[in-house]
């Protein structure tokens, strides 16, 4: 199912808007700007998915580096975990 | 001592004068009753008449015995405990996502009549959510209805006054729980809605209510669920 919460926070940062339940019946959009119509939204939702996607392999790789830097001090496992 | 301290217990016998002192003290002694305190005030007025230390009455509309301490009166006994009038609620199951200045949450509102204006409202509200989109993650609430606008922190500096305020969120599957709780005097007997409005931790920030930001459909996802209660309290 299309999030199109997901979809407005990650590509209409600063705009104005309230969605009740799940669908695009039940987005109200308050700003000045042009409403998205709901292709345009769906349009847009496997690159959002790709976005978060890559943002959360990223998080992954980020920790992973950190943990090898920190065993190579010769920090153990557990103290690493204790972190 | 008072006019209406006693030294002894009168007991009379076969034979004996009453006497209007007597008399006076017995009726000033004994527990007069009165429909309210304003008749019972109205009793002790006037002249010839003295409301001393001792004084005791029944008051019929509160169904209390009060005693007259010298300089006011005062209620024998603990005072009417008070009392739930009514409870509302309103339970939001589904979702609601916003973006922008502080909105009301649909369906996060509960409709009260006070029965009295000296009823106070018991205001509980529990929110579940996250905020996303930003690299806080959090929300803030604030409520209306009433005076419970009123109820933010103190004013400092330029920093945001709200009821309530959770962190969690950001792009994962984090969730956070704020609560607010506040007794309002709304003073009225007109119909009352209490709302709750929330916000991102900032205006292009995300609000998530009763799901996370990431929402995937699997077993390590949730969605939550929020409500609003009131009780009414007799003042």
């Amino acid at each position: 199912m299309i999030d199109y919460a997901l979809i407005l926070t990650a590509n209409y940062k600063g705009s104005s808007w309230q969605l009740n339940g799940e669908t695009y019946d039940g987005l109200t959009w308050n700003s000045d700007t042009e409403k998205p119509t709901k292709k345009v939204l769906d349009d847009q939702w496997v690159s959002v998915q790709a976005e978060l996607k890559a943002q959360k392999q990223a998080a992954i790789d980020v920790r992973a580096s950190a943990i090898a830097k920190l065993a190579a001090l010769g920090l153990t496992a557990d103290e690493i975990a204790a972190l | 001592m008072g006019a209406n301290a006693q030294t002894t217990v009168q007991k009379f016998l076969s034979g004996a004068v009453l006497t209007a002192e007597q008399q006076n003290t017995s009726a000033a002694t004994g527990v007069p009753v009165f429909a309210s305190t304003v008749t019972r005030d109205a009793a002790f007025g006037g002249a010839n008449k003295v409301l001393a230390e001792g004084q005791t009455c029944y008051l019929e509309d509160a169904n209390v015995v009060q005693y007259y301490d010298g300089a006011a009166w005062a209620t024998v006994g603990p005072t009417a405990a008070a009392k739930v009038l009514q409870v509302l609620s309103t339970a939001k199951l589904d979702i609601y996502s916003a973006s922008g200045a502080f909105a009301n949450i649909t369906g996060l509102s509960v409709a009260i009549t006070p029965s009295s204006v000296s009823s106070k409202i018991l205001i509980m509200a529990s929110v579940t959510g996250a905020g996303g989109g930003a690299a806080m993650g959090g929300f803030k609430l604030r409520l209306t209805g009433g005076n419970s606008a009123n109820y933010i922190g103190d004013a400092a500096g330029v920093r945001q006054r709200v009821a309530g305020a959770a962190q969690g969120g950001v792009t994962g599957e984090h969730g956070a729980v704020a609560t607010i709780v506040y007794l309002d005097s709304p003073a009225t007997t007109a119909a009352i809605t209490y709302q709750v409005q929330g916000q991102g931790m900032t205006t292009s920030e995300t609000m998530f209510l009763n799901r996370a930001v990431v929402d995937t459909d699997n077993t390590t996802q949730w969605r939550g669920a929020s409500s609003i209660t009131v009780m009414e309290i007799s003042g």
